[in-house]
């Protein structure tokens, strides 16, 4: 009878411990750090409070002063509160210091502004191949970015701890990193569940196919990790991207405009991919890099994105270029579908041989290195002579330096993926 | 000549890409050095002031603490102690404390009981740096340079080094905590397996 009171008293003592232990992991930061409970630090708290951390006196860690000067020096000691993409105000007592990101737009955002060092965890794709290149049989190629790339202590992006995949989410191991922020994707919805299980500011932001959409996320994060001066630097790299196309494009008449098919989950799978329900009957009704580049989108009145249209649909739009995505650097391309299918024979693109690779648009979102990429490259493709002064290889390793602060990132990738090269 | 003209070229391009990188944009301000200057010819029992140089890129908020040397006491009142707009004495452990917001220099008064002036400690730590690290000791606490002293032969980097290793894997200390007393439990239950009937 007493060995099992002692037992009982064991259990009961065990999750004792896990759930202190959890509690500690998790502690919600509600209240700025040193402050006296009015929720504003003023100078006097936080010099107080750094003279005696300085004496070893008083109850605040080397974390808590810090803390509480840098939220005195760049929010003016009150809480920060930004409004993200699911309009939730999110309300921060904390600096960022430590990140976690559920998918990659986010992180290479984080990566542009120089925030590497902070990130803790990470998702799948961001491990994998969606900011750094791998190719089909999951090999890094071009290793001198990803050795360029250092995390936190030392290692390259994949050493990153995993939290997510495209339908699981670790919460507990999230719980357990201590985040000062999550940055999750638009696409889930799951911010406030995310709040809720990990005790920490969840922000829900992510790319998107137009311009303006990519210069809003870019400025939310900058607001988050208080690097707006790097944002605007960064949205004014991609500005004059877009004006030094755009600039051209404007001039033409839209007779001289191509009509253009955008297959951007590609064909290699043919017209439609049973699992995913996408492949080249798979388009999408708004993609700025095509219509700034001087391309009529046929699908430019449908409404909704990832848009699925039957075959005779695209006959009938009689497109004069198909451009078709290629999904890995290395991989198949689906060119060779469109030009050998019967029931696409009589497209106009495809009688005169207008139907080109382009980049992949998507990578577990929507990837502003690719749209700038395809910008540029379905320019050149479009309007060879408007463009003609357009350094494709300069340009590309340039928005890799802007997006990774990695060189040649591009000219590497064209070793795989060639079709740009047909266009220098 | 060509040579020069190499290294001339190559330190631009070091210096722009710098200047220019994500990295280097995205960086504050920050505190670099902090030197104390400590008047040669000490006095018993006149008040001599100590100057603390600090170097570093505003904005910047760091904390300094100072011990004098045994013997050696602060004045009787705060106020002439030191202008400073932030600091606290704890005088029976012979120690200053500073926040300093900004400032190039903060100077305190001490009254030597002798003329040996050397044996002065301080540190400093820069406090709006960034870390991902989860409970600092006293890691980033760095020693205040003298240049008239031999201290100032210590490496910057070198704490107090009391404050113990910082959790790698943060949360996860009471894991092996939990192991090891559902293990006791187990030998516990072995043990007392049959006791009973025995």
């Amino acid at each position: 009878m007493k060995s099992y009171f002692g037992f009982l008293a064991g259990i009961l003592l065990l999750f004792l411990c896990l759930l202190v232990s959890i509690m500690n992991a998790a502690a919600v930061p509600l209240t700025l750090p040193c402050d006296n409970g009015d929720g504003i630090l003023t100078e006097t708290e936080v010099s107080d409070a750094i003279c005696d951390y300085m004496l070893e006196e008083g109850a605040c860690s080397l974390d808590d002063v810090g803390d509480a000067a840098y939220i005195f020096t760049y929010w003016g000691g009150k809480p920060k509160t930004i409004t993200d993409y699911h309009d939730r105000e999110v309300t921060f007592y904390r600096p960022v210091e430590r990140i976690i990101t559920t998918n990659p737009d986010n992180s290479r955002i984080v990566i542009a502004f120089g925030d590497l060092d902070k990130m803790v965890s990470t998702d799948e794709c961001t491990r994998s191949g969606c900011i750094l290149p791998r190719d089909s049989n999951d090999t890094k190629i071009a290793t001198d970015a990803w050795e360029a790339l250092q995390i936190y202590g030392g290692g390259q992006l994949d050493d990153l701890p995993e939290t997510n995949t495209r339908y699981e989410i670790d919460y507990e191991t999230m719980a357990l990193l201590q985040p000062d922020v999550v940055f999750d994707t638009t696409s889930a919805n799951r911010g406030d569940l995310i709040v809720e299980k990990v005790n920490c500011p969840c922000v829900d932001a992510g790319s998107g196919f137009t311009f303006e959409e990519n210069y809003d996320h870019i400025r939310l994060l900058g607001e988050v990790l208080d690097k707006e001066e790097r944002a605007e630097e960064l949205i004014n790299f991609i500005q004059s991207e877009v004006e030094m196309v755009e600039s051209v494009t404007s001039q033409l008449d839209e007779s001289e405009k191509p009509i253009v098919y955008l297959a951007p989950r590609g064909a290699t799978k043919g017209f439609y991919d049973a699992v995913e329900g996408r492949d080249f009957t798979r388009t999408e009704a708004v993609y700025e890099p095509l219509t700034i580049a001087g391309g009529i989108n046929v699908a430019e009145n449908c409404t909704g994105t990832n848009v699925n249209v039957a075959p005779e649909q695209i006959v009938a739009w009689k497109p004069e270029v198909i451009f078709v995505a290629k999904n890995s650097w290395d991989g198949e391309s689906g060119v060779g579908f469109v030009m050998e299918t019967s029931e696409l024979s009589e497209i106009p693109a495809v009688e005169n041989e207008q139907v080109y690779d382009c980049f992949y648009p998507y990578c577990r979102g929507r990837p502003i290195d690719r749209s700038l990429l395809n910008m540029l490259y379905m320019a050149k493709r479009l309007h060879p002579e408007e463009f003609s002064d357009l350094d494709l290889e300069a340009e590309g390793n340039e928005v890799y330096k802007q997006l990774l602060g990695v060189d040649g990132l591009f000219t590497k990738l064209a070793e795989y993926q060639t079709f740009p090269k047909e266009v220098y | 000549m060509k040579k020069n003209k190499f290294v001339l070229f190559a330190l631009l391009l070091i210096i722009a890409g710098t200047a220019f990188s994500p990295v280097a944009l995205a960086t504050g301000g920050e505190v670099t050095e902090i030197e104390r200057h400590v008047p040669s010819d000490l006095s018993s029992g006149e008040t001599t002031e100590i100057v603390l140089e600090i170097t570093g890129d505003t904005p910047f908020i760091a904390g300094i603490v100072e011990t004098i040397p045994e013997g050696f006491k602060f004045p009787a009142d705060d106020a002439d102690v030191s202008d400073a707009s932030h600091f606290k004495v704890d005088r029976d452990a012979g120690k200053i404390a500073f926040s300093v917001d900004g400032e190039d220099q903060i100077t305190y008064n001490v009254i030597p009981s002798g003329n040996d002036g050397s044996g002065f400690e301080g540190y400093w730590v820069d406090l709006l740096f960034q870390t991902q690290e989860l409970n600092e000791g006293k890691e980033r606490w760095t020693l205040i340079t003298d240049p008239n002293s031999t201290s100032t032969t210590m490496s910057s980097s070198s704490g107090t080094g009391d404050a113990g290793e910082t959790a790698k894997s943060p949360g996860f200390e009471a894991l092996p905590a939990s192991i090891a007393i559902l293990s006791c439990m187990c030998i516990f239950r072995k043990y007392r397996q049959g006791g009973d009937e025995k």
